[in-house]
């Protein structure tokens, strides 16, 4: 009896799944070597750390704010309201913070390292510094990876701050605390434990959503069609591998005995 | 055929700086190089002629490992294209020029930027001044010197070609592959453009294949024309030969013309 038949659309699965490792491999054996592109890989971070800013402040805060007025009647429920400030901060640092602020930055610049990638792919911009001996690889892809896989840990403890600071407004809009009580209350719950695995998993993120926008970018098919889909897939294939990244990284947290 | 082969790629070879050897090609069912074979001679023009689809911008791509032939050998200054590393073609290809048939300019640069990109990475350190006096002479053998601002997206068709035809010279490369270096211009940027690919060659001794339908083009700049019909070299002679011959599917392109 066959318990596995290999169907079109799991044979490309399959391949897929080869040829994003051979790509993020390639990247650790030609990426990593000389020559170093300093200046692009400085005007990268630029456009994908400091141009997310704005985006990322701004869902951190709302994410503080309303995950403290969502938590708050649960909380009086149990009778356990002055636990407000702990149970938001674990949330926040542990999961919500790494994986929203994640998730967000797969939408933003996923898509736009896939768009831009696969329209200089269609047409031809790529073939012509590969041609002009510049190795695309390092000039494009390699700064990339390392811009994401650097900026997002950076974004992602900003982000975690301004949802704290959201939270502490979210707390003083029905009862009123010192703003220096609620952060002593909140790095009470939290310790190094809470917060190493967290900002390790966000270099892991950052680098699935380098790796998947230039990978979908550098393969896509001619035509504004093929460059729409590289977008577009790049958005969606990060954002589940985000997921599955944060699955294996609680899993490991777990075995480590870090979780407690 | 083995004298040939024995000799080929050897880089004591001078007199060759191009040698295509069997290729082939094709994409699904559809066979585009068939057994293909060319030599290219030091200061030499070759111009490669074909309908539209015959293979002529396969067969530039295969030259300079853009593409992968599915077999025979390409050899580009003595090199085994097939079997350099990835940074050893990074450096012969600081050798080459070339002129995309959609110009492939970088549309997030300026044109001042298009043209210093290779010149910066080839000559490190290099002076800024330096770096200057050969984005105008550039743009100047083009003939767009106040173009030098603007973004690719701000260029007329014509413009772009004449741009990314600067930035294929800039580094004076030994060989340079012009891939319909005068469509879509006018007769007399097309002859300004023809004298400017003769000059290459006497100025900077560079050796180039020309993909060309225009027959002026071919008249101006060929030592050697080759015919490419089928997947095959068709004929090869001067343009002379071809001008002269009486067979009917060489005969067509003159006809096209008048
Ligand atoms: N990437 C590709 N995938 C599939 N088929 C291709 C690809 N590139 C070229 N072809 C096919 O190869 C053939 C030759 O294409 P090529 O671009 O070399 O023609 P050409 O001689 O340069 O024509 P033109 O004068 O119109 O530029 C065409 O039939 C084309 O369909
Ligand atoms: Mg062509």
């Amino acid at each position: 009896m066959k318990l596995w038949t290999l169907t079109e659309g799991n044979k490309e699965f399959i391949n897929e799944t080869g040829s994003i490792t051979k790509f993020a491999n390639r990247f650790f054996i030609v990426g990593m070597k000389p020559r170093y592109e300093f200046k692009e890989l400085l005007t990268q971070c630029y456009l994908i750390g400091y141009k997310s800013l704005p985006l990322v402040a701004l869902t951190g805060f709302i994410m503080g704010l309303v995950l403290t007025m969502q938590l708050r009647p649960s909380l009086i429920v149990y009778g356990v309201e002055s636990q407000l400030p702990e149970m938001v901060g674990i949330s926040i640092v542990r999961e919500v913070g790494p994986v929203i602020t994640a998730l967000i930055f797969a939408g933003k610049i996923g898509s736009s390292i896939g768009a831009e990638l696969g329209s200089m792919k269609v047409t031809e911009q790529i073939d012509a510094m590969e041609v002009s001996g510049i190795n695309p690889f390092k000039f494009l892809v390699a700064t990339r990876i390392i811009s994401t896989t650097l900026m997002l840990p950076i974004l992602t403890v900003l982000a975690d701050a301004i949802a704290l600071f959201g939270s502490y407004i979210g707390v003083n809009i029905n009862s009123v605390t010192s703003f220096s009580l609620f952060f002593t209350q909140v790095f009470q719950g939290l310790d190094l434990n809470d917060l190493l695995p967290a900002v390790i998993k966000t270099f892991f993120f950052g680098f699935a959503v380098g790796v998947v926008g230039c990978y979908k970018g550098f393969n896509s098919n001619k035509g504004t069609k093929g460059v729409g889909i590289a977008a577009n897939s790049a958005v969606v294939l990060s954002s589940v591998l985000i997921f599955i990244i944060d699955l294996l990284a609680v899993q490991i947290a777990d075995l480590m005995g870090l979780n407690y | 055929m083995g004298t040939i082969e024995s000799t080929a790629g050897s880089s004591e070879d001078k007199s060759t700086v191009i040698v295509v050897e069997h290729l082939y090609k094709k994409f699904g069912d559809n066979v585009v190089l068939d057994d293909f074979n060319l030599k290219v001679f030091t200061q030499e023009n070759v111009v490669v002629l074909g309908k539209s689809g015959s293979g002529k911008s396969v067969l530039v791509k295969c030259i300079v490992g853009l593409m992968k032939p599915d077999s025979g050998r390409v050899y580009v200054l003595g090199e085994d294209i097939a079997t350099l590393k990835e940074d050893e073609l990074d450096l012969l290809r600081t050798k080459l020029g070339f002129l995309f048939q959609s110009n492939a300019l970088y549309d997030s640069m300026t044109v001042r930027e298009n043209l210093e990109f290779p010149v910066r990475r080839h000559w490190e350190g290099m002076e800024q001044a330096e770096i200057d006096s050969k984005i105008t002479e550039a743009l100047e053998n083009v003939g767009l010197e106040d173009t030098i601002d603007m973004l690719p997206s701000e260029l007329s068709g014509g413009m772009a070609k004449r741009i990314a035809l600067a930035r294929a010279m800039i580094l004076k490369p030994e060989i340079i592959f012009y891939d319909e270096p005068t469509a879509g211009l006018d007769p007399v940027t097309a002859r300004e453009i023809n004298a400017l690919i003769l000059k290459m060659k006497r100025k900077y001794h560079t050796s180039s294949i020309i993909i060309t339908h225009d027959m002026e083009c071919v008249k101006h700049t060929a030592d050697r024309v080759l015919l490419l019909l089928e997947g095959k070299c068709y004929m090869e002679g001067t343009y002379k030969d071809l001008e002269q011959s009486t067979d009917k599917k060489i005969k067509q392109f003159f006809e096209l013309e008048s």
